[in-house]
């Protein structure tokens, strides 16, 4: 019986002593594990791990995984003095936890140590870069990519040695002007906007107009291709009227001369014309006999 | 011997409890991976199997093993608003204004000022990645988003963004972003992406319309012309048509007139030759009596030339 007590007590401490030296490590940290704030050991693997019990060793557990943060806004000029706020994200993480556990305690800090350090290099790096290089229609001539990887390279250097992480990458997450400047940029825009508007006004106004004249063209040339036919129609009626005439009067020319006398002189003797005639016209010659015989 | 056998049952029942505790406690490894997830059996921390099917599944117990669950089947979406004028409280461009005092907004590549809202679909393609290498995805893929939309931007024309280039935008942003998240291990894929709104700023906006009004008041110009062409066409041919119908009546009046004419001339002529004197006169004579009754005045002349002719009327009243 004293024997199973005994057995059952070893049992017991075995296994408080396991609970306070046992620690798994898991995919998402490093431990760095510490005797009296003095680390000791850095277990980067993960796995079941054992340390000294209790108080006597410590774990440190530090984040393994990438985070991003946001820099502040700054505005900065470029090499051409053309000002432009810049904000970027910074994708690290930490690469030597020893490193980190003894330069600095949080990561928050660590946040604001990187922002800080990426901006003064972004003050240094744009400045070698004018406007055409952030923004411009030619491809070629933006270097956003180069800018990008000049800050990545540079912080790179600093943060590993300072802070044991390392920085993954860095991209600019927002470009914009300063009020100032926004505004005459919309001004400028609603300046090309007009322009624009006005020139399409302008191309459908001549558009028209061509297709106006195009029209007035096209309609004389059927006036004028209906006046030629019509002409042409007249003449062979006259023509032929004329073949008509002939051909009848040339049957005996004087008698058609005295006909057409008569219808000539019915057309132009009208109402209310006044006629003079002899008295030798044909009328009176029997008429002036009469006259004769009167007297 | 009562009590005995008290202590004896009393031993059994916490036996059995104990026996009972620990079958549940093996069974609690017991797990389900739903159809649209996939698991990640840990021991100790360590990945033992990266990748456990959907259906029921063993492991062992707490503290030894761990299962995270990740959706990989579902399609998730962000809206990125960064660029966009909406200053609600709490959004992502609120939290720029309130910074900075500006309106958010991107750039283009002939330094015009646009706002552009785009939907993101995207879904887990890597649960290891995505569980242990970066620690916020989505943050990070917003961030991306957004970055591949200033240099995507910043290459082009506004005209092209507000307008023709939609398409080539979403396939940039896509390839950009993707390549992005690939070399980061992040662990998503992106499905889509949708140019949500893109616009100019609300500032500019009339100008903008203004142009697109002159683009519908040139076509309306243009068809104005086009439809008086269409009016005046028909109406000249009309004309045309009427002035040769004219001209074909008139060489049919003319050549039908030539034909009564020379009939009338040449039934006349039959009778001239029979009688060529009598014809004549009486021709003459018909002439004068249906001419002379419409003439108001006429004067007769002697041939010896008196001054003062007589007017005589002979032929009014008569």
């Amino acid at each position: 019986m004293k024997t199973k007590i005994l057995l059952l007590a070893i049992a017991v401490i075995v296994l408080v002593l396991a609970c306070y030296s046992l620690f798994t490590v898991n995919e998402k940290e490093f431990v760095v594990v510490t005797r009296f704030g003095k680390p000791v050991r850095t277990l980067e693997q993960a796995g079941l791990y054992f340390k000294r019990p209790g108080f006597l060793e410590t774990v440190n557990r530090i984040e393994k995984r990438a985070k991003v943060l946001k820099t502040q806004p700054i505005q900065l000029l470029l090499g051409d003095k053309n000002p432009l706020i810049i904000t970027c994200y910074v994708c690290w993480k930490i690469s030597d936890p020893l490193t980190f556990l003894q330069s600095l305690t949080s990561s928050d800090i660590v946040e604001q140590k990187i922002g800080d350090m990426v901006n003064s290099l972004l003050g240094s790096t744009l400045g070698d870069y004018t406007i055409e290089n952030i923004i411009s229609v030619r491809p070629e001539l933006v270097k956003l990519e180069e800018i990008e990887v000049r800050i990545l390279e540079e912080s790179e250097q600093k943060a590993t040695e300072k802070y044991g992480i390392k920085i993954i990458d860095v991209g600019i997450r927002r470009l914009a002007y300063p009020q100032i400047v926004t505004q005459s940029v919309y001004n400028r825009m609603r300046a090309e906007r007009e322009k624009e508007a006005k020139k399409y006004l302008a191309e459908g106004k001549e558009e028209a107009a061509k297709i106006e004249a195009q029209t007035d063209k096209e309609v004389a040339q059927i006036i004028a291709e209906a006046n030629k036919e019509a002409e042409i129609l007249k003449g062979q009626g006259d023509k032929e009227a004329m073949g008509i005439y002939a051909e009848a009067y040339s049957q005996d020319p004087g008698f058609f001369e005295f006909t057409k006398s008569l219808e000539a002189c019915s057309e132009v003797l009208k109402k209310k014309s006044t006629l003079i005639l002899s008295t030798e016209s044909e009328i009176f010659k029997y008429l002036k006999y009469t006259e004769k015989t009167d007297e | 011997m009562e009590m005995k056998n008290a202590i004896l049952s009393s031993k059994r029942f916490i036996f059995y409890i104990l026996i009972v505790l620990i079958l549940l406690y093996i069974a609690s490894g017991i797990y389900s991976i739903p159809q649209t997830q996939v698991g990640i059996h840990q021991r100790f921390g360590r990945i033992i199997n990266p990748n456990v099917k959907p259906g029921i599944h063993y492991a062992l117990p707490w503290p030894i093993d761990k299962v995270d669950k990740v959706s990989v089947m579902i399609v998730q979406r962000i809206l990125i608003d960064d660029f966009s004028s909406n200053l609600e409280q709490g959004s992502t461009p609120y939290a720029f204004y309130k910074m900075t005092g500006l309106t958010p907004n991107c750039i283009s590549g002939d330094n015009n000022i646009v706002n552009i809202i785009c939907a993101i679909q995207y879904s887990v393609s890597n649960p290891v990645d995505y569980l242990f290498r970066i620690k916020d995805n989505e943050r990070l893929l917003r961030d991306i988003v957004c970055n591949s939309i200033i240099k995507c931007l910043a290459a082009l024309q506004v005209d092209e963004i507000l307008t023709y280039g939609k398409r080539k935008i979403e396939n940039i942003l896509k390839t950009q972003t993707q390549k992005k998240l690939d070399s980061l291990n992040c662990g998503l894929i992106i499905s889509f992406v949708e140019l949500r709104d893109v616009r100019p700023p609300g500032t500019v906006q009339g100008a903008f319309d203004d142009v697109i009004n002159a683009k519908i008041d040139r076509r309306k110009i243009v068809s104005q012309a086009e439809s008086r062409r269409n009016e005046r066409l028909p109406q000249a041919n009309a004309t045309a048509t009427k002035i040769i119908e004219k001209a074909k009546t008139y060489k049919v009046e003319k050549i039908s007139a030539a034909h009564g004419e020379t009939q009338r001339f040449g039934k006349q002529l039959e009778a001239y030759r029979e009688m060529k004197k009598v014809t004549k006169k009486r021709l003459y004579f018909e002439f004068v009596k249906q001419v002379f009754p419409d003439i108001e005045k006429v004067y007769i002349v002697d041939k010896e030339g008196n001054k003062n002719p007589a007017k005589i009327k002979i032929f009014s009243d008569n």
